[in-house]
């Protein structure tokens, strides 16, 4: 039954393909120019910071999109025009419905996280392996989908446009500047960085850094974002329970 | 007969209002049960509580002997809905929508695809395959969800309100496939059409707030009247009030109300009606009508404070 909802969903994106593919390359591009070059005349670090900054652009490129296809595809199938209702008269379970709009959302994600690497390797004339590419998706992949879950989650209860413009722009400033993404954490004050660091998301942006400056990195965000998404899955489930069907 | 749908002391409210009070009713396999009813009467939530859209408060219903609870994903598998809303994908194209529906009900591609089309001729929107729902008439998406509930051939097959918004061409499409229907299917649809009530259905539940005034077969139901008779009076002009206090001198002339240069009120007896047209001939009579109570003037009577 998911695939016929994941069918359901290519069906809408290659009708609008073109629209879709202009995001895909216009938002890492888009970070790129208004905040990694300004950026880049500001803060001096050890190594060149257009090519630190460019772990930020695919988190933050490929976090946002995943998190604004999930809000806006269950926003439409909660609140807009019958469409949960359509849904739930078949014999879908709820936990089909969420899972389709998270691998739909996690998909379009990791789209744009390679189309975002591809970008910055062009524009920053970097050099990445394919085993440290490999190394950079196994560390973006639980954060991506953890951005899908929480949208979708949002999605469920967000009914009003300004609101959800709202969110999005929230969780836009707490992935690009707050978390280590396009300012060094070092910048900020030492209790700030202290709470900050204990972030999944902190550290796999800092692992993100580590890959390609060819130093060490951890994979103790991955572990704990997946059982963070394990929880807010099962979390959205149950809200899905309690708010489906009334 | 075996029970297709069942009904035991359903029981619902929302926000502190009673939608349905301790509802029962059954409907046999193979037949069509109609539920009328006023506005807010309760019939859509009848409908949307059997294909698991709300959830029952107190009470149990079953679907071909499953419990719509617990096996709710078989019972909305064996079932086709169509709702009052229009609520197709508008990021589909009717093509689309049919298919993608047939596939989530269980259907293969191809059997999703063959139905459709099928269905896309049975009711004559063949031209309409390609394009998005929101550049279709009102009618014709109505007629694409009616389709839609039937793409994948469902057992029961649940309208609500199924022909409001059709054209007369497409209501008479819609009725010649639910009378073909008929025959082998389990069909309960909810209306404010009297004459398609009495047309099309083997039993009729008259639903008010929530419960079932009523029901039975129309012949039944009728009977249930003893012969009252409805009659209408029409005059020049609208009838004074000299003549409506006269009029209450006679008892069993039941419910007299005045529609403009018209009086309708209901009798069993002739007596008091050649009384009461003995009276009225004193007051310009032009015209005078004389029927037997159908649903309508059941329901009328049963709803609005009784004919009696």
């Amino acid at each position: 039954m998911i695939g016929v909802l994941l069918y359901r969903d290519w069906l809408n994106i290659k009708k609008n393909g073109i629209s879709l593919l202009v995001i895909f390359t216009m938002l890492p591009m888009l970070l790129h120019l208004f905040l990694s070059i300004p950026l880049s005349n500001i803060i001096s670090l050890d190594i060149r910071y257009l090519n630190w900054a460019a772990p930020g652009i695919w988190v933050t490129a490929s976090g946002l999109l995943a998190f604004c296809i999930a809000i806006l595809r269950m926003k439409k199938i909660k609140h807009d025009s019958g469409q949960l209702d359509a849904l739930l008269k078949t014999p879908l379970r709820n936990g089909e419905i969420i899972f389709s709009v998270i691998i739909m959302a996690t998909l379009l994600g990791l789209v744009q996280a390679l189309i975002s690497i591809a970008i910055t390797v062009l524009l920053n004339n970097e050099n990445l392996g394919f085993g440290q590419i490999l190394l950079i998706l196994l560390q973006i992949i639980p954060l991506i989908n953890f951005y899908a879950i929480l949208g979708t989650l949002l999605g469920i209860f967000i009914k009003d446009g300004i609101v959800l413009i709202s969110i999005i722009l929230l969780m836009f400033l707490i992935l690009a500047l707050s978390i280590g993404s396009f300012l060094p954490l070092t910048i900020f004050p030492t209790n700030y960085v202290e709470v900050v660091s204990l972030l999944p998301l902190t550290s796999i942006i800092n692992s993100c850094q580590m890959i390609i400056q060819n130093g060490t990195i951890t994979y103790i965000g991955i572990f704990l974002t997946f059982l963070l998404n394990i929880f807010l899955v099962l979390l959205t489930i149950v809200v899905s329970y309690k708010t489906f069907r009334k | 007969m075996e029970a297709s749908i069942t009904f035991k002391a359903i029981g619902k409210t929302f926000r502190n209002n009673t939608l349905l009070a301790d509802l029962s009713f059954g409907v046999e396999k193979g037949s069509t049960f109609v539920i009328v009813g006023e506005n807010g009467a309760g019939k859509s939530v009848v409908l949307k509580l059997l294909v698991g859209l709300i959830e029952k408060d107190a009470g149990m219903a079953y679907i071909h002997g499953k419990d719509i609870s617990t096996r709710g994903e078989e019972v909305r598998s064996i079932t086709g809905y169509m709702p009052q809303t229009i609520d197709l994908d508008d990021e589909l194209t009717v093509l689309e929508n049919l298919e993608i529906f047939g596939r989530l009900h269980g259907l293969s591609v191809m059997d999703a695809n063959k139905n459709a089309l099928d269905w896309a001729e049975r009711l004559d929107f063949g031209m309409n395959l390609t394009q998005m729902p929101k550049d279709l008439s009102n009618g014709k998406k109505r007629l694409v969800q009616f389709a839609r509930a039937l793409v994948h051939d469902p057992e029961v097959i649940i309208l609500d309100e199924p022909t409001t918004g059709l054209d007369p061409h497409s209501r008479t499409k819609v009725w010649d496939v639910l009378d073909k229907l008929h025959q082998h299917k389990t069909i309960l649809f909810a209306t404010q059409n009297f004459a398609e009530a009495e047309r099309y259905a083997d039993r009729i539940a008259i639903l008010h707030h929530g419960n079932i005034k009523m029901d039975g077969t129309l012949e039944r139901l009728i009977e249930t009247t003893h012969g009252l008779t409805r009659y209408r009076l029409s005059f020049s002009q609208p009838p004074t009030d000299e003549f409506m206090d006269n009029l209450k001198a006679f008892p069993r002339i039941l419910r007299p109300q005045v529609k403009g240069t018209e009086l309708e009120f209901y009798s069993r007896e002739r007596k008091q009606f050649f009384k009461a047209l003995e009276l009225a001939l004193k007051y310009e009579l032009e015209d005078i009508d004389t029927s037997i109570c159908r649903l309508h003037d059941l329901f009328v009577g049963l709803t609005d404070g009784g004919l009696e």
